[in-house]
């Protein structure tokens, strides 16, 4: 774990098992250390093993979110402890499958509905481009425009995207109108 | 997307632009419906002024690439960059051709758009 950044020597320092170890850097990206709200981990609902149980991101089964050991429980967005997906396009992709199960569930049936990890990230990569990265659980690239937005390619329109496209659509979401 | 609904995509116009989404969408049904009543009233086409039209809706596609220069960066990297380019420019274009032909048959018949 990250435990201290000598920005003028440009050093990051981590704890290892075998002590403190110091790793030069020419660029950083600190992620700081992210984990469910209290309430949340205070409950019955997290993982108890694995490397989320001090997180305390909700149990659920991975292709349909529903809780492992609550079934009237879905957990969609950051607080499902599933292995990838903590952005709105992940948000997007699992509310209609958690409320397909749920649907099914109220209607006596059964839902088919899988979610299958897909996340996106408008990664910029200069000013004025960007490349529109879409993938699944397991890392297979998910084009949502195939033959019209390659993946990997630096494209302004991924740039138009997410500088003028994304924070509207989020906030279109939150509105529960996207 | 997951499913590209357009609801979905009206919200999401909306949210980045505001009232100007409705005053665009005024303005685009209000140039058709002139369009209308003028191609009504003449019962033809006049292809001097269409020609005028168009020139002036050359301007408007010039103008509706600065105004997006003016919102974010513009600059072309690939294929599709251009398509998007090239469809700024066309829709610019088509609806200032369109107002402006309805504007200059209003103009020749001094009487705005409503009247006879």
């Amino acid at each position: 774990m990250l435990t201290a950044i000598d920005i003028g020597r440009k050093v990051a320092t981590f704890s290892t098992p075998n002590g403190a170890a110091e790793s030069p850097y020419d660029f950083v990206n600190v992620v700081p250390p992210m984990r469910a709200p209290q309430a949340v981990r205070n409950s019955p609902l997290p993982w108890r093993t694995g490397p989320w149980a001090s997180e305390g991101w909700v149990e659920v089964d991975k292709a349909t979110l529903r809780h492992v050991r609550f079934p009237n429980v879905f957990a969609v967005g950051d607080i499902a402890g599933v292995p990838k997906g903590k952005t709105a396009a992940s948000v997007k992709w699992q509310v209609p499958v958690a409320l397909d199960h749920l649907v099914a569930d109220i209607a006596g049936g059964k839902s088919v509905s899988v979610y299958d990890g897909y996340t996106s990230c408008p990664l910029i990569t200069q000013y004025g481009r960007a490349m529109l990265v879409e993938f699944d659980y397991g890392n297979n690239l998910t084009p949502s425009f195939p033959g019209v937005i390659a993946l990997l390619e630096e494209l302004w329109i991924t740039w138009v995207v997410k500088t003028i496209a994304l924070k509207p659509t989020h906030i279109a979401m939150l509105r529960g109108r996207a | 997307m997951k499913n590209l609904d357009p609801m979905v995509f009206l919200a999401v116009l909306q949210e980045m632009m505001g009232p100007l989404l409705w005053l665009l969408i005024a303005l685009a049904v209000a140039g058709l419906a002139g369009l209308a009543m003028v191609l009504a009233r003449e019962r033809r086409i006049d292809s001097h002024r269409l020609v005028w039209a168009e020139a002036v809706g050359l301007l408007g596609g010039v103008a509706s690439l600065m105004l997006m220069a003016k919102v974010t960066f513009t600059d072309a990297g690939g294929p599709v960059d251009w398509l998007l380019i090239g469809v700024i420019f066309g829709m610019g274009a088509a609806g200032v051709t369109v107002l402006a032909y309805v504007a200059m048959g209003c103009i020749k018949h001094r009487c705005g758009c409503c009247g006879g």
